[in-house]
């Protein structure tokens, strides 16, 4: 424990002595692999696919606010759609300013979670958003959450049945758009999703905030449960196919990401808990304080202390 | 002043502002604004409906209760922009009173900063 928390200490100074430099390099990394991923999903647009395009976007990115990605995401989206079908396009665009409309404005805080969500959708490992964002962030974050569930289905549709959007016969504009959203609609999965994700981030957010001792790990072994229930409920309730092996693994899965997110933002030690009172001109202060689990790292210096060389021949 | 400094820069950033709001002009303008964007995303999902049966209303627009389906449209829209605006008015008093809060912290450093160039000016 005492080697992991060096390393954590170490990482921190590191950190903190980079970040000008850090910071848009992961912001450089997130939009590269959003826009890679999307590229590789739909990359119906062969221009827009190209890497050096994406790469030369997230260079772009790395020097303005994280939400921006999902803007340029969002647009990336629509294009490789225009060129798929201009129904597809159009419902993408009207979807997208949707959420924007009557989610988004709600949670800008953690709007980055929209494009976190279908990026672990990609990597099989949705049940760890709605945990990490109860544990960093707001209730109000179950809407980016939604979004990007949102998101992520509507790719899953239109990459699942493009042959048919591409080439809709003699169907009329309306009959397309119709017979798309209905499409989009009827999967109850992503709905499915929603509601565990909502729930489960209202659930870790209470728990997490409450002055218990240990009340991060009550939050995501609770998180971790309430997903697993909901999401069975919500299946069966929904009449959605749920495999029971993948919830439960992507739950572990879960688990351990929020156990280590955890270790960086809030690793205290409850053993040392305080309890102190004091006042100022206008309040009774009643406080629980819970000191942080810490090691200084050593800041080893070598000083040599060595006679200056003296040349051979002047020894002689 | 380093810790007031890195406020400024993190948290500060969008708690001082709202501070410098009454909080029913806060909640107030941040209502009308919900109330924009639920107004032009019901008009979207409208547009939408119509788009798509455009060919069933067509037939039957001249069998149909104008009258009747206005009246309908506008209860909907009344119950979806009320529960909206019932939201946002939480979320944003909620808001409003964290930033209060978090700013208070804030103002009574300056205050101390103030006092202490007062002392020193005094001294010189």
């Amino acid at each position: 424990m005492a080697e992991l928390l060096l390393i954590k200490e170490r990482l921190k100074v590191i950190y903190g002595r980079y970040e000008i430099f850090i910071t848009p390099v992961l912001k450089f990394i997130l939009a590269l692999i959003t826009y890679l991923v999307i590229n590789k999903r739909l990359g119906y647009m062969e221009n827009l696919a190209n890497p050096v395009l994406a790469i030369m976007m997230a260079l772009v990115n790395a020097f303005l606010p994280v939400n921006i990605i999902i803007l340029f995401a969002a647009a990336i989206i629509c294009l490789h759609l225009y060129r798929l079908s201009l129904i597809a396009a159009a419902i993408a665009v009207l979807l997208f300013i949707i959420l924007f409309l009557i989610f988004l404005r709600f949670s800008s805080d953690s709007a980055v979670a929209v494009i976190f969500t279908p990026l672990a959708f990609v990597c099989h490992v949705p049940y760890v958003i709605p945990i990490c964002l109860g544990l960093v962030s707001n209730p109000l974050s179950a809407l980016s959450a939604a979004c990007g569930t949102a998101v992520y289905f509507l790719l899953t549709y239109m990459t699942a049945n493009e042959s048919a959007i591409q080439n809709p016969g003699d169907l009329p504009l309306a009959d397309q758009a119709r017979s798309m959203i209905s499409g989009i609609v009827s999967d109850k999965t992503a709905l499915v999703y929603i509601i565990t994700f909502a729930v489960t981030v209202v659930v870790v957010y209470i728990i997490r905030r409450l002055s218990i001792n240990y009340a991060w790990y009550i939050a995501i072994a609770t998180g971790a449960v309430i997903e697993i229930i909901t999401m069975l409920f919500a299946g069966a309730a929904l009449n959605v196919r749920i495999s029971v092996p993948s919830v439960l693994l992507g739950v572990l899965l879960a688990i351990i990401i929020a156990l280590i997110l955890q270790f960086f933002l809030f690793s205290v030690d409850y053993t040392r808990t305080e309890y102190v009172q004091f006042e100022d001109e206008e309040y009774y202060y009643h406080v629980k304080a819970v000191p942080k689990l810490m090691v200084s790292a050593t800041d080893r210096q070598v000083k040599r202390i060595s006679r200056a060389r003296v040349r051979a021949h002047d020894r002689d | 002043m380093t810790r007031m400094a890195s406020y400024e820069d993190t948290e500060g950033k969008k708690m001082i502002p709202i501070s410098h709001y009454f909080r029913s002009d806060y909640v107030g303008f941040n209502m009308v604004k919900t109330a924009v964007s639920v107004t032009i995303a019901f008009g979207i999902v409208l547009g939408l409906y119509i788009f798509c049966n455009i060919d069933t209303l067509l037939a039957e627009v001249y069998k149909m209760d104008i009258k009747e389906i206005g009246r309908k449209l506008l209860s909907l829209y009344a119950v979806i922009l009320g529960v909206y605006l019932f939201v946002s008015f939480l979320i944003y008093t909620y808001r409003y009173n964290v930033a209060k809060k978090s700013v208070k912290s804030y103002n009574n450093a300056l205050r101390r900063l103030a006092a202490m160039y007062d002392a020193s000016d005094s001294k010189l």
